[in-house]
């Protein structure tokens, strides 16, 4: 109760602006349907009873589904958890994205440069590369033969994966909320020859556009006939 | 006031016409936080309710009333987004120890292994207290929540489906819901209906209308009277 025509102009501003900035989110998580091992944000609003609404972004960090490759490099990560990198600035961040690739000097790294765990260097000439499902990797130079041993990807988990920061690039920062990287030992969550795709449902998203897209439409249409019913309150002697 | 030819003139017409125009414009904020809260989790409609003598006590008479029947219900795949297939609320508390019922059961987790609504607050359990998970779990879906609301996680470690707590749900007089039909995984939209809204906005705009006519006529009347007579 209490409504007055100018309050109730601005919140249905307020709802479509809002609307605007949720239909941003759905077509980011959209765009990178095709991203590998994207996590889908989601712009979640929470309305109050003074018929303003907040939001928040949440991340989901449901597992999305596994594509078979032919590139040694692919791994994915077949369960919870998050592979540690090293940017070029220093900065430790976690991925998902399991397509690696070796620079010039040898090192395995992203896509984007970054280094995978705390450096692994692989020689130019072997045979085989073999990454074990706990992330050893060795190469082979003849077959059959002991393979040397180049170092192991690292797999951490944290207790909180929601808490942590999505900075860009497919990758995440910890946060307070996050809690600490907590190295996963004795695992077989590395799967080699094997990317992970994106978590993004298609029809989940079409739908929300569709609603999204209803409640802006009725909302600046809402301001239209409201503003009229204004106009008409101030000039009543005409 | 009594006119020339013996016909009375209302002189509370002008009030009674701003009146019904002010429980118009209040009726068309209800309808407009309908319309604001169509696609928002949780969100019950709202109803003007006008009693009668309204054209006397005007705003006063008028009063709104929440439709509790139940909402859309969408799928999200989030293992903590809860949706009621029953009537019933749920409880949350925030940092200031106030209580309120909410029907969006978009949940989370904190570090500590708390059930949390998306601004913080704590989600009761049926004994009154916070929702605290035991440890968290690796993957969310190895928390299971069943209809009656009982929360339940996978242990690793005994490899068992561990009883953890109740979801508080009560009803809007805050007696327990017996059935309250928690559905996991899902999310409830509002109970609004767009179009009848829309439809239902028509006559609030035409008797807003009407009513400002009626003001311009009986102004354009009073007018004329005072005028004739003043000259007289």
């Amino acid at each position: 109760m209490g409504y007055n025509l100018q309050g109730l102009v601005r919140k249905n501003a307020i709802n479509s602006i809002n609307q605007f900035e949720k239909m941003g989110y759905i077509s980011e998580s959209m765009s990178n349907f095709s991203t590998r091992a994207y996590k889908a944000v989601r712009f979640e609003e929470v309305m109050h009873e003074n018929g303003y609404a907040s939001h928040t972004v949440r991340t989901n960090h449901a597992e999305g589904s596994y594509q078979t490759t032919k590139n040694p490099l692919d791994v994915a990560i077949k369960g919870p958890g998050f592979i540690p990198i090293v940017s070029k600035s220093g900065e430790i961040f976690y991925t998902r994205d399991g397509s690696f690739t070796v620079d010039r000097e040898g090192t395995m790294i992203t896509t984007a440069g970054d280094i995978v765990g705390n450096g692994i260097t692989i020689p130019a000439n072997y045979e085989k590369l073999e990454i074990k499902p706990d992330g050893r990797v060795f190469t082979y130079n003849t077959l059959p033969s002991d393979g040397d041993y180049r170092g192991t990807i690292p797999v951490v988990s944290f207790v909180n994966p929601e808490g942590l920061e999505e900075v860009g690039g497919n990758k995440f920062a910890k946060t307070q909320d996050s809690g600490d990287a907590l190295l996963v030992t004795d695992h077989s969550r590395i799967t080699q020859y094997n990317v992970e795709r994106s978590n993004v449902d298609i029809f989940e998203s079409v739908n929300d556009v569709m609603r999204t897209n209803a409640s802006l439409l009725a909302s600046t249409s809402l301001l239209g006939v409201i503003d009229k019913m204004y106009e008409k309150a101030i000039n009543i002697n005409q | 006031m009594k006119l020339q030819g013996g016909i009375y003139f209302n002189q509370d017409g002008l009030h009674q016409s701003v009146r019904a125009m002010h429980i118009q414009t209040e009726l068309m904020g209800i309808s407009s936080a309908n319309v604001n809260g169509f696609d928002k989790v949780g969100y019950q409609k709202k109803e003007g309710v006008i009693s009668s003598f309204a054209e006397i006590i005007g705003i006063h008479g008028l009063s709104e009333a929440v439709d509790d029947k139940m909402g859309r219900i969408f799928l999200t795949k989030n293992p903590l987004d809860f949706a009621l297939a029953n009537q019933g609320y749920f409880q949350i508390t925030d940092k200031n120890g106030i209580t309120k019922l909410t029907r969006d059961g978009r949940f989370m987790l904190n570090k500590e292994g708390e059930l949390l609504a998306l601004e913080g607050q704590h989600v009761l359990s049926q004994g009154g207290g916070k929702i605290k998970l035991p440890f968290l779990p690796e993957k969310l879906d190895e928390i299971i929540v069943s209809d009656d609301g009982r929360i339940e996680l996978f242990n690793p470690k005994t490899r068992k489906v561990e009883y953890v707590d109740t979801i508080s749900v009560v009803s809007s007089d805050g007696g327990v819901v017996i059935d309250p039909k928690v559905k996991q995984n899902y999310a409830e939209a509002s109970n609004v209906s767009l179009e009848e809204e829309f439809i239902g906005m028509v006559p609030i705009r035409r008797n807003f209308e009407a009513n400002r006519n009626m003001y311009m006529l009986q102004n354009n009347n009073l007018t004329r009277a005072i005028q004739q007579l003043g000259s007289s």
